[in-house]
């Protein structure tokens, strides 16, 4: 729960003991009561308002850093299937590598803007240089060792993934960082 | 310079797709078209000299290329450079632009520093 929810929430709370504790002293329906329970109807709306509105904001970014990772992943596979039958100047298989590098790239660009994962990124930034030099590096493909460093690129991502979402959801007003970043 | 505009051909810059090939291919003649080779000693290793000797870096533009580039390419036009001039002189006087690759230039940076390390396509050759 966020500090602009802690404060609505022991209100409610105050103003429900309140309520329940003249119900109980005082079964009878006062104006006292009756304002008491319009005005913690109308906290108990606010809060789930603004928690419901957080948790919608929460998931454009978790979404969106989520879809990244997927589209590195699907990246990866198309390159390996790319290489099975490809040389290594193939545009099919320079193509998707160009796109890899973008959003690898891309990646980086968010996790340094949120200060966040930034050894994890240079791993997969590493294995990325890797991955390509295996598969364009020599007169052939090496599909098998490129494979065993795209398995090590999904796990970076994961590890990535998981640190920016935590980091979203620890420190939600810092996502707009990315406005000045590059 | 024209209208403020690096004009192409002049020590100080040189445009791999427009002077080279928008299709960069292997890394030696021998593999295929527009090799790494051919680039680095045709175009890279003269142009480099030169700025070198007006004591100024040389601008690699990237951007251009039709599906992006080889590392085979790349590490024998530059890491080959790096193994001729040394690393560290390679590194201070070439510096990489690309808007279509923003991370290209320390991809090739990489190649440069590992120039050194011994590589199958190099010894077998």
């Amino acid at each position: 729960m966020t500090n602009s929810t802690f404060l609505p929430a022991l209100v409610l709370g105050v103003l429900v003991g309140w309520l329940a504790r003249s119900l109980v002293t005082d079964p009878t329906i006062s104006a006292g009561s009756v304002l008491i329970t319009i005005v913690s109807l109308c906290v108990g709306w606010w809060i789930q308002r603004t928690v419901r509105r957080q948790a919608e904001l929460d998931r454009v970014p978790i979404e969106s850093i989520g879809k990244l990772c997927d589209r590195i992943d699907e990246l990866i596979v198309k390159c390996l299937d790319v290489a099975m039958s490809a040389q290594p100047t193939d545009p099919a298989l320079l193509q998707p590598l160009r796109l890899l590098h973008n959003e690898v790239a891309w990646l980086g660009t968010v996790a340094r803007a949120l200060d966040t994962s930034t050894a994890e990124q240079a791993r997969l930034w590493d294995k990325y240089v890797t991955f390509k030099t295996w598969l364009t590096g020599g007169s052939t493909v090496d599909v098998n060792s490129a494979a065993k460093v795209g398995r090590g690129m999904r796990t970076c991502c994961l590890q990535i993934r998981w640190q920016l979402c935590k980091r979203v959801l620890d420190r939600p007003g810092d996502i707009g960082m990315l406005a000045g970043s590059e | 310079m024209e209208d403020g505009r690096p004009v192409y051909g002049i020590m100080t810059a040189v445009n791999i797709a427009k002077e080279f090939s928008t299709t960069p291919g292997p890394r030696y003649p021998s593999e295929g078209r527009h090799s790494g080779e051919e680039f680095r000693e045709t175009i890279l290793r003269p142009r480099f000299e030169s700025a070198q000797r007006a004591g100024e870096c040389l601008t690699v533009e990237l951007d251009g290329v039709r599906f992006g580039y080889p590392t085979s390419f790349l590490e024998e036009a530059f890491g080959g450079l790096a193994r001729v001039f040394g690393v560290e002189a390679v590194l201070r006087g070439l510096v990489f632009q690309s808007i279509d690759e923003p991370s290209l230039g320390d991809e090739i940076r990489r190649y440069i520093r590992d120039s050194g390390k011994t590589s199958p396509e190099r010894a077998a050759k």
